[in-house]
């Protein structure tokens, strides 16, 4: 797919480590998603996401 | 590469996602939400005024009806979003992917981040009195991981480790979820109090069920995008293609 790709060509970082990296990154970001929406102490927060927050059980009040 | 892939596959699904759950909570789950409200908002003033709501005076709320509905339905994409993510991750970090995969690892989703913290601190209706947030957010966080990591052990590790997920799963159990000296409902007319009890259970069930169709989306449509969008994408050999 890459293959002319110059930054391809003079990869040395292992292949594993970076889709571990990338899958790291995607993983934080659902961390951070579900943190705001499910966690946040804030009352903006809470109360924009009320509903969903009693829907799927989180801690609430 | 991935991250980009992951992230569109997981924006598909969670649209899916939110929408068949919202629409399921629109119909089932909301409307007792909304009824137990009533009777929160009725209940007497000393009772009302706690210290709670001394201190903060009326933050910003949605209004009721239409915009309420509408942050409901943006919360519930980027929760669906957020779990999206996090299923495609592990399913991709795991190897390659199916509709069936997915699918299983959704029942998986929905045992550790639903059903097992319920069984400790079940889905609540507004008006509940119950242990302090703090101490049910962390406990609920507990539980989410170590039956997250025990039902990873049990799937893929050797047989003689699987008792070891078994006793992950099990010990926020032995611990024991927060409670309060107070649980149930502080309404003071016993009529209300059963009607709400009634609400409640309606509610436990409705949740359950809602929350299993989301996750039943969010496997089987993560799984089937992975396999069509990740599991094709040749891994790069840096090896060889310094070589050439």
């Amino acid at each position: 797919m890459n293959t002319h790709n110059p930054a391809t060509l003079e990869q040395s970082v292992p292949v594993d480590t970076t889709k571990n990296v990338q899958l790291i990154a995607a993983t934080a970001l659902g961390i951070i998603i579900l943190f705001g929406v499910g966690f946040a102490p804030m009352d903006i927060a809470h109360n924009a996401a009320h509903d969903t927050r009693h829907s799927v059980a989180f801690p609430c009040h | 590469m991935y991250f980009r892939q992951i992230f569109l596959i997981a924006c598909l699904s969670s649209l899916v996602a939110s929408l068949g759950f919202s629409l399921y909570q629109w119909y089932l789950v909301n409307p007792i939400i909304f009824a137990a409200e009533l009777y929160e908002l009725a209940q007497p003033l000393d009772l009302a005024i706690s210290e709670h709501a001394l201190e903060q005076t009326e933050p910003w709320a949605p209004d009721d009806g239409l915009e309420r509905s509408l942050y409901t339905l943006l919360a519930n994409f980027l929760m669906c979003l957020a779990y999206s993510l996090l299923l495609s991750c592990a399913m991709v970090f795991r190897g390659t992917s199916s509709t069936l995969k997915g699918l299983a690892w959704g029942i998986a989703a929905y045992l550790s981040v639903f059903v097992a913290p319920g069984l400790g601190l079940p889905p609540e209706i507004p008006g509940m009195q119950a242990a302090d947030l703090d101490q049910r957010q962390n406990w609920w966080l507990l539980t989410v991981s170590l039956t997250g990591v025990g039902l990873a052990v049990i799937a893929f590790s050797p047989r003689y480790y699987k008792g070891a997920g078994l006793i992950l799963m099990l010990l926020p159990h032995l611990i024991g979820a927060p409670t309060s000296a107070l649980h149930g409902f502080s309404h003071p007319d016993p009529q209300a109090v059963a009607t709400l009890t009634e609400l409640w259970h309606q509610f436990i069930l409705q949740t359950s069920i809602a929350n299993a169709l989301l996750w039943f989306i969010i496997g089987s449509s993560t799984g089937f995008l992975c396999h069509r969008f990740i599991d094709p994408v040749p891994p790069l050999q840096p090896t060889k293609l310094t070589k050439a």
